[in-house]
């Protein structure tokens, strides 16, 4: 990819606004002056740009700590209420701000949806996995942030990620492969700058940036990484949302048998992811 | 290491007749090592007396050269930085360090917003001293080659830095503005909202949490500890306020093994009156807690303490 388009990929990553599907809500929850932990918990838990900045700012305010902080509770008590309200706010305003053209190669809301499923899938897959309750959360999160590099390309290369997913989709091709041919760059690429800059941790870095490349992971994060793949992979054969991919690749069994998932497993996720969904998008809409 | 209060009020300057002992001036804090460097912390309203001293007593030596610590942008922690006098000699060199809040504004946008033109008649970027501004976050560094800071973040409704200065042998800490974390997410089974996995998340973050500010304040010579309240106001309608009550203040600090503390960051509405009271119940309540040797007064402006 050209300097000049990576320059502004890298600017418009410094000042990423939440997702417009999620703004009226967080308007509403941070206006209210009896804001509570949980009720940021929940909000900020549905916007996957909104969690990357917290979880960006208790990385980056704190030192020293053995582990980066993975848990927004976690994040949530570190920074306080207020803290965290704040950029609620202000991440929210930025996307009031944002250039307002509804044009969008990738629609906000089905991508909203994949990235949610995808984020609800795993955690039911780590369940599966045995992995212990407490270490779930960094499953979901993976979920959430997956496909967060395909935020920038959407919004800052409108007309050209059009015409990718339209190729994608034509051609019958994986949206990686199409985004790597036409523009020179793939989302998890950019998901890796996003990380970055974010400083999110190892766990979360290495689901963006290898969930369709899972040997390129790391060996402590392969369960974590497999399951973000299962999970974004059933979400796209599932039609659970949409972000680009109408044609992925079928399901590697080998990653499925060498993590004891089955398929009758997957298939039984499918009325519980589409609930988690539901009650996120009801949550979602403004009260009155 | 010497440190000097200069001002010791929280929220707002309160002058006045009732506040003459221990001072209305908002937070300032000066530490002087043996070889003469100085450093800052707070430019409450006090740093306008501090100011006129340096400038009285340490041009005619030469430039004056200094690190000012900013523990957060909070207006009681910043408001004297217009009346501080060196920053408008040319030939002065100043380093201000302090944490942002969001994460990308800077620090001098903050520092110049209050000298913009609704508010002060001189705009920051008229200054004539050489003014520096480091953001800063939880760090471990040296200034000059035998100075140590750690820098801690606290517990605020705004990113908020305590300073744990080591040299000549000595600890100070500032441990203000700051309120014990507490677990957000606690709660009755009974409650619709109620999450078991959230609560226990929560209450190992709230520990894990006041632990590191145990370990920060740790053996210090003192600890200049954030006492705005009482527990029983504290416990009333204070808390979520990002204060401390004094009790905890102390009891953490003697736990800790610190040798002196201040109570710090007074409020507003306690008069001369109001503080000598309550400094003669701390003193007690020392005394009855056998087994240390910690020494607790309330700070007061004008006060000097040898370490």
């Amino acid at each position: 990819m050209e300097q000049k388009m990576l320059v502004r990929l890298n600017r418009y990553i410094d000042n990423m606004p939440s997702l417009s599907i999620t703004v009226a809500k967080v308007l509403e929850v941070v206006k209210n002056p009896q804001v509570t932990a949980k009720d940021l918990n929940k909000v900020i838990s549905l916007d996957p740009v909104l969690m990357g900045r917290v979880l960006r700012l208790v990385n980056s305010a704190y030192y020293g700590l053995s582990n980066k902080v993975t848990s927004l509770v976690t994040a949530i008590i570190m920074l306080g209420i207020n803290t965290i309200k704040n950029l609620a706010l202000s991440t929210a305003v930025l996307a009031n701000m944002k250039n307002k053209s509804q044009f969008k190669a990738l629609n906000m809301e089905s991508f909203w949806r994949h990235s949610i499923g995808t984020g609800v899938a795993a955690k039911l897959i780590a369940g599966k996995l045995g992995i212990p309750q407490n270490l779930r959360e960094e499953y979901f999160i993976g979920g959430l942030l997956h496909d967060i590099g395909k935020i920038p390309l959407n919004d800052v290369f409108q007309e050209e990620y059009l015409k990718v997913i339209r190729t994608s989709d034509v051609k019958k091709v994986p949206l990686i492969e199409m985004e790597d041919q036409m523009l020179g760059i793939n989302h998890t690429e950019v998901g890796r700058m996003i990380s970055e800059k974010w400083r999110l941790s190892s766990e979360t870095f290495d689901c963006i940036l290898n969930h369709h490349d899972t040997h390129s992971a790391q060996q402590e994060n392969a369960k974590l990484v497999s399951a973000i793949y299962m999970a974004n992979s059933y979400c796209n054969l599932n039609e659970i949302g949409f972000s680009g991919d109408r044609f992925s690749d079928k399901m590697d069994m080998t990653i499925l048998h060498d993590t004891g998932i089955t398929l009758e497993f997957l298939d039984n996720l499918f009325d519980t992811i589409s609930e988690e969904i539901e009650k996120a998008s009801v949550f979602l809409h403004v009260s009155g | 290491m010497k440190v000097r209060f200069w001002g010791v009020r929280g929220s707002i300057p309160t002058p006045g007749p009732d506040t003459i002992k221990y001072g209305g001036n908002t937070t300032c804090i000066e530490i002087r090592t043996d070889d003469g460097r100085v450093i800052i912390i707070g430019a409450g309203s006090g740093i306008r007396n501090l100011g006129n001293e340096l400038v009285a007593t340490e041009l005619k030596k030469g430039p004056i050269d200094l690190d000012l610590f900013i523990s957060h942008t909070h207006w009681d922690h910043i408001q004297g930085f217009p009346f501080f006098t060196p920053i408008f000699i040319p030939g002065n060199k100043i380093r201000v360090h302090g944490p942002v809040n969001i994460g990308d504004e800077s620090l001098d946008k903050i520092f110049s917003l209050q000298m913009s033109h609704n508010y002060f008649p001189l705009r920051a970027d008229e200054l004539a001293a050489e003014i520096t501004y480091e953001v800063l976050t939880e760090k471990v560094f040296q200034i000059y080659d035998d100075v140590k800071v750690t820098s801690k973040m606290l517990n605020h409704p705004i990113i908020d830095l305590g300073y744990r200065i080591e040299a000549d042998g000595a600890v100070a800490v500032t441990c203000y503005d700051h309120e014990p974390f507490r677990n957000l997410f606690d709660g009755d089974p009974e409650d619709d909202d109620y999450d078991e996995f959230a609560k226990r998340e929560g209450e190992k973050a709230a520990d894990f949490s006041n632990m590191k500010i145990m370990e920060f304040i740790a053996g210090a010579d003192l600890v200049i500890h954030d006492a705005q309240y009482t527990n029983q106001e504290y416990v009333s309608s204070r808390v979520g306020w990002g204060h401390s009550p004094m009790e905890l203040a102390m009891t953490n600090c003697i736990k800790a093994g610190v040798k002196r503390v201040a109570l710090f960051h007074h409020d507003p509405t306690r008069n001369d009156a109001d503080l000598e009271k309550l400094e003669r119940l701390a003193k007690a309540r020392a005394i009855q807690i056998k087994s240390h040797s910690m020494e607790v007064f309330m700070a007061r402006e004008g006060l000097e303490v040898q370490l």
